[in-house]
């Protein structure tokens, strides 16, 4: 056991038990699952990415490059979950990855010994032949050699929600900076979240032995946590990751509220998705203690330096029996100071320097710490660190440890400042990276700045907390910021030890080594971004926060350059890992998008309809009968019975507008190809819309109930696009129109009566109109009422080629008014039918839809050119006149059926002259709807054909190697049905 | 995104649909050279870096057009007016 | 969405009852039955002599995104010019016609009365819970009783007011959407507990 006898902000008076490949152990509340491992003697934790090296906890942090693990089972497992993010909790369950058979053994481990082979570019240089092999043998066989956990293949059982939040100032980080500013903005008044991605609040103050105000740094932690939470204008938010800053703004964020208990509570989300829009931000992540190159860096027991003293100090954890601590800068002695502090054994400072700033060396003394100056680690020994070898000018020695911190400085995390396409600028006095632009509204504060002593932090947090709040509009508040010691800051540049041995490693995660650059280097991939997609190093989960600095520093030095002049590469969202899941929330499976049922929904279900989602509506698609063998038998009895007697469909989908106001006729005349201007009152007249460009937009009838007022109908996909398109015409291009729109989708339901008897089921509904041919004449409207009172508006169309009506009524009243037409058509055995027979009969018919209105046809391709006014402009009008609109060989609509009547038509097959060769050059046009028409006993197709008119009677090959099918086919008139239009006039 | 919308005030972008530049002008349908105006009002764009004034609707808000000057490098947004000139504003 | 609607059709209202945790409701929803809905739109250059008619007559028009209650009416303004008008007690046509005498030219008016559906959400909770799907800032400070907007949540289109300080939201739905913004309303304020009414039995 590693725990330390004293100390940790953890509550030894409760244990908790967990398990790591299958082995019980305990730890407290406070710990992570990273410390609990430590404080069992549990060192070894993972194997590597390429090599199967050994691998051990490396940070403290959620830059964690190694200690990535399977978090609990079956349906709730998780890969790749970074043991030192982890809250603990009783019977937390985890596993190691990327070993077989065990961590312990691991067979694949042979590969550090081909290490020679498989370096950088190497998946590149070895896997080229044959291209067929990459898919089946290469890259399978190193998907399973090469990875990190497996995800459990089971429908996640938990919920995941989405929220929004509004700020004044939001504080990014609740270190030393962070609480300083978030006091600062909050009592000026201002509206402050203050987010932080670990459980607690403090930073890297829980691990400091530093005094401020006078008081030990977490006693001020305290007291700020305190103030903060009792004020109404601030919201705390531990456990919440700031992963992305976005345009205007905005912050996204996860916040993990169940992820510390096996089980999320009843009800409660496991994480929860934040769109955090703040007024002002503040960046106060500090800085990652970044690590040094030399060989076998990489054992389990090296770690950070700031890792080494946060597991003995907020943990009270001795990451081995006792240690040593590797650096070239002041926080690096210090963290080493602090380890000891806590009770760590701690055998030597080994600092590259070759002397170290009096108040350390003081504070060291006291401690009675041994300090190596102008020493370097050259070798680390055992499968978990036993020993490191250290050279000076004097020699080299041997110091048995088990643990060793290394610290090459610190590296600001600035990961979000680059998300608006910030650049990072070098600053050679501190051998860093800081912000160079940042997001509009943010600033940075404290180390993420560079500024890294103590009170420079409480400075420029108080300082910029105060004026964020200002520039919200909050009067400052007079409160001085927090005192504390100068802390020293001294550094010198130090990347590398050079000295031959065992691998030396730049990013631990991805197994690049120092040679590794070398190779790069060598091979011309110099660039940064060159650099990190040649050989890996700055991907996967830690997207090299703590390599990368390392890596183009070996690169500055190889090309000369300079790091300011090398660059680095930049940070995308997310700054961690996001869970697919949170990004979806509510919206999952039925939930993904809204489902729209029509008025009559919960009808058709009582009769049995079979359902389709046409976007968002669910229709009724066909309504099977008892004894009917498949979907085609019910649909060709629908279309039977609508044909001989009377069928009747919902058609509510549509949209509707309704247009009032003196101009709407010269409006009309302006958006469609025909005229709207002379219609009677009381008429509908079917109209073809264009966009701009000369294509056909959609098509739907127009009715005029009263001089200034009409209303339109739309198709159902396209309701809000040409609603837009309205409202674009009246409010930029025209407006001096006098013009009001209004949607009425939602308003009426409407259902369409057809078949020749739908006369007689119609006048069994209305309240006396007359409805003979005479008194509602084919496209004639009636406003009247129904059903004894009811308001309904009744439009005299046919969409099947029959005798046909729409009849209107308020929404609410839709399903009384389908129970009384299925009532008044029970004599004639009237037939409920969905959007199958639908199509048939406007197949059979020859109207166009959906998939003639495609956005690539003309109103001259679908034959409808003959209805655009000659004596108006409208829009699209121009365009659709170029030469290339008018080209005669241009396809155009016709019908088509197969010769051999017995062979079945495909939508979506194209046409092609009889013995030409199947070549898109050849290609002459493509079927788009295709029914079985029971009317005629056959298939029949409506498409494009080129010259199609002339083509009447001639074959043509429909040809369909998607599906396989390979047709001859008539071309014919595109009215299958009824082609002089009589029936629908009767 | 945010677009500070005239009248509805500060809102998600999703709530708007993109058009595309305000610069343009329905050209004369009776001009001569109608032909050559309207291709260029309907393909040709220019891309210009920064300031640039665009079309949007806002359809799940107040459904007026709407003329957002954005800048097309930083997607700050420098100004929103209403694209119809309004004329009916109540007096507050 | 976890097992709590798994029972409830897409299609359906979720049904009147208590969701979430036993015995816990912080918050309360209930479907407003019995209003007429109108839009009312100037016409073009009226907006002004439209609202001083209206005003003069009692009926308070505000050109802005507000929502104003007298005893008989509410007046929401959606739009430039545009306002719903809501009236208890009253068929849509009567409110037609009301509205068309008291506007005269200067306005156009279409029947929504049913249009959509109008659901009341309270409680101590109501504003945690609105925060999972409108992306508009309703603290206090930035949205208070008397306010509206017209928005969408959860990929459906609303109009809300806030009707009281307590605070009472009332949002007006399609009718269509209504089942897809129950779902969410109900799933996302699960956890503070809510009792739903007025949906019927499912």
């Amino acid at each position: 056991m590693t725990r330390l006898s004293t100390g940790g902000l953890i509550d030894r008076s409760r244990t908790l038990s967990f398990t790591f490949d299958g082995v019980a152990y305990t730890g407290h509340p406070g710990d992570t699952l990273a410390s609990a491992l430590l404080a069992n003697g549990v060192r070894l934790v993972g194997r590597s990415f390429k090599y199967h090296r050994p691998r051990g906890i490396f940070t403290c942090g959620s830059e964690e490059p190694n200690a990535l693990v399977e978090l609990r089972t079956g349906a709730r497992k998780e890969p790749n979950t970074r043991a030192t993010t982890v809250e603990l909790f009783d019977g937390l369950v985890a596993q190691s990855q990327n070993r077989w058979p065990s961590l312990e053994h691991d067979a694949l481990s042979v590969n550090q010994w081909l290490t020679p082979f498989l370096g950088a570019g190497f998946y590149y240089k070895t896997f080229m032949w044959p291209a067929s092999f990459w898919e089946k043998v290469y890259e399978p066989t190193i998907r399973r050699a090469a990875g990190l956990g497996a995800a459990s293949e089971l429908v996640d059982p938990d919920t995941y929600e989405k929220a929004f939040a509004f700020c004044d100032v939001l504080v990014i980080g609740s270190g030393a900076t962070g609480l300083a500013a978030a006091l600062a903005a909050a009592r000026s008044g201002a509206r402050v979240i203050l987010a932080d991605e670990d459980f607690r609040l403090g930073g890297r103050l829980l691990t400091e032995n530093v005094a401020i105000d006078g008081a030990p740094a977490r006693d001020f932690v305290a007291r700020a946590e305190a103030e903060l939470s009792s004020l109404p204008n601030v919201r705390l938010m531990p456990r919440t990751t700031v992963f992305g800053a976005y345009d205007g703004s905005e912050y996204a964020c996860v916040e993990r509220v169940s992820d510390h208990v096996a089980v999320p509570a009843a009800f409660q989300p496991r994480q929860r998705l934040w769109r955090i829009i703040a007024k002002r931000a503040i960046l106060a992540t500090g800085a990652f203690d970044r690590p040094i190159v030399f060989p076998g860096n990489d054992r389990p027991g090296v770690m950070t330096a700031q890792a080494l003293a946060t597991y003995a100090q907020r943990f009270g954890v001795g990451a081995g029996a006792n240690a040593a601590v590797f650096t070239n800068n002041d926080a690096g002695v210090a963290a080493a100071l602090a380890a000891a502090n806590a009770g760590l054994t701690l055998e030597a400072v080994i600092d590259v320097r070759d002397a170290l700033p009096s108040p350390l060396a003081a504070k060291a003394k006291a401690l009675g710490v041994r300090v190596i100056t102008g020493g370097e680690v050259i070798a680390t020994k055992g499968k978990r660190l036993s020993a490191i070898t250290v050279r000076t000018k004097s020699g080299t020695q041997t110091l048995a440890v088990e643990a060793l911190g290394i610290s090459g400085g610190a590296t600001p995390n600035l990961n979000l400042t680059c998300h608006l396409g910030g650049k990072p600028v070098y600053r050679e006095d501190i051998a860093a990276f800081v912000p160079g632009a940042v997001p509009p509204g943010m600033s940075c504060a404290g180390a993420v700045a560079g500024q890294f002593s103590l009170s420079d932090c409480l400075n420029a947090g108080t300082e910029q907390g105060a004026a964020a709040a200002a520039d919200a509009g909050f009067a400052r508040a007079a409160a001085p910021a927090p005192k504390a010691e100068e802390t020293p800051t001294g550094i010198r540049a130090f990347w590398q030890v050079k000295a031959k041995g065992d691998l030396a490693f730049v990013d631990l995660q991805n197994d690049v080594s120092a040679k590794d650059v070398g190779i790069a280097h060598k091979e011309g991939f110099r660039a940064v971004e060159l650099l990190k997609r040649y050989t890996t190093m700055g991907m996967a989960t830690d997207q090299g926060k703590n390599s990368n600095m390392a890596g183009l520093a070996l690169m500055a030095e190889l090309t000369g350059q300079g790091i300011a002049a090398t660059g680095t590469t930049v940070f995308r969202p997310p700054y961690t890992p996001v869970a697919l899941g949170v990004l979806a929330g509510h919206h999952r499976e039925k939930d993904f998008r809204p489902t729209r049922p029509t008025p009559t929904h919960a009808w058709a279900e009582g009769q049995g309809a079979v359902f389709v989602e046409t976007g968002f509506w669910l229709r009724a698609a066909y309504f099977p009968k008892p004894g009917e063998k498949d979907w085609l038998e019910s649909v060709n009895r629908e279309v039977k019975a609508t044909r001989e007697s009377v069928g009747v469909i919902d058609v509510s989908t549509f949209g509707k507008i309704d247009l009032q106001g003196p101009d709407v006729g010269t409006f009309l005349d302006r958006v469609y190809i025909n005229m709207f201007s002379t219609l009677q009152v009381g008429k509908a007249r079917y109209g073809v819309m264009l966009r701009e460009d000369g294509l056909v937009m959609d098509d739907g009838t127009t009715a005029r109930l009263a001089d200034t007022h009409y209303v339109m109908t739309t198709t159902t996909a396209n309701a809000g696009k040409v609603f837009q398109h309205l409202e674009f015409c009246l409010q930029v291009l025209w407006p001096e129109l006098d013009v009001q729109l209004a949607s009425i989708s939602e308003q009426w339901a409407q259902i369409a009566v057809s078949g020749p008897r739908s006369r007689e089921v119609l006048a069994k509904l209305v309240d006396g109109h007359d409805v003979s041919n005479a008194g509602l004449p084919f496209m004639g409207v009636a406003q009247t009422t129904v059903l004894g009172g009811i308001e309904a508006r009744i439009f005299r169309l046919s969409f099947s080629g029959e005798l046909g009506y729409e009849i209107a009524v308020p929404a609410r009243q839709g399903e009384r008014l389908m129970e009384t037409i299925m009532e008044a058509g029970r004599p004639f055995g009237i037939t409920p039918y969905g959007t199958e027979t639908l199509g048939v009969l406007r197949i059979e018919k020859g109207h166009v839809s959906g998939s003639e209105l495609n956005g690539q046809t003309t109103a001259r391709d679908l034959g409808l050119g003959r209805m655009a006014s000659t004596k108006k402009d409208y829009i699209g009008r121009v365009l659709s006149q170029r030469p290339a609109f008018q080209d005669p060989a241009r396809p155009i609509f016709v019908g088509f059926k197969p010769v051999d009547k017995a062979q079945r038509l495909r939508a979506g097959a194209h046409l092609l002259t009889v013995g030409a060769q199947a070549t898109t050059h050849n290609d002459e046009g493509y079927v788009t709807s295709v029914a079985y028409s029971p009317t005629l006993g056959h298939f029949i197709g409506l498409g494009f054909l080129k010259r199609g008119l002339e083509r009447i009677g001639e074959q043509v090959r429909a040809y369909d190697p998607v599906r396989g099918s390979d047709i001859l086919v008539e071309v014919c008139s595109p009215a299958f049905v009824d082609p002089e239009g009589e029936k629908q006039r009767v | 995104m945010r677009i500070p919308c005239p009248y509805c005030g500060s809102r998600d972008a999703h709530e708007f649909a993109y058009l595309g530049d305000a610069t343009l002008t329905r050209p004369d349908p009776a001009a001569s050279d109608a032909a050559e105006a309207f291709h260029a009002y309907a393909y040709l764009r220019e891309n210009p870096e920064g300031a640039h004034r665009e079309y949007w609707y806002h359809a799940n808000g107040c459904r007026r057009w709407l003329v957002v000057t954005r800048n097309t490098r930083t997607h700050e947004i420098l100004g929103v007016a209403f694209a119809r000139p309004s004329t009916d504003e109540v007096p507050a | 969405m976890s097992d709590l609607l798994a029972h409830v059709p897409h299609t359906r209202l979720v049904p009147e009852g208590s969701y979430g945790p036993e015995g816990k409701a912080g918050v309360r929803a209930r479907q407003v039955l019995g209003l007429a809905v109108a839009t009312l739109t100037a016409r073009k250059g009226k907006a002004a002599d439209l609202a001083r008619r209206l005003c003069a007559a009692g009926l308070p028009l505000v050109d802005a995104p507000k929502a104003v209650s007298t005893m008989a009416f509410t007046t929401i303004g959606t739009g430039p010019g545009r306002w719903l008008i809501l009236a208890e007690g009253m068929t849509g046509t009567a409110l037609l016609a009301h509205l068309g005498s008291l506007a005269g030219a200067d306005a156009t008016l279409t029947d929504q009365s049913d249009a959509n559906l109008i659901v009341e959400v309270t409680g101590p909770d109501a504003r945690a819970t609105l925060a999972k799907g409108v992306a508009v800032d309703l603290h206090p400070s930035a949205f208070g009783a008397g306010d509206a907007a017209t928005t969408v949540v959860s990929h459906v289109g609303v109009t809300f007011w806030q009707s009281d300080a307590a605070p009472a939201y009332r949002f007006m739905v399609a009718r269509s959407f209504a089942p897809a913004f129950l779902r969410w309303l109900t799933a996302s304020a699960a956890e503070f507990g809510i009792a739903l009414s007025g949906t019927g039995r499912g």
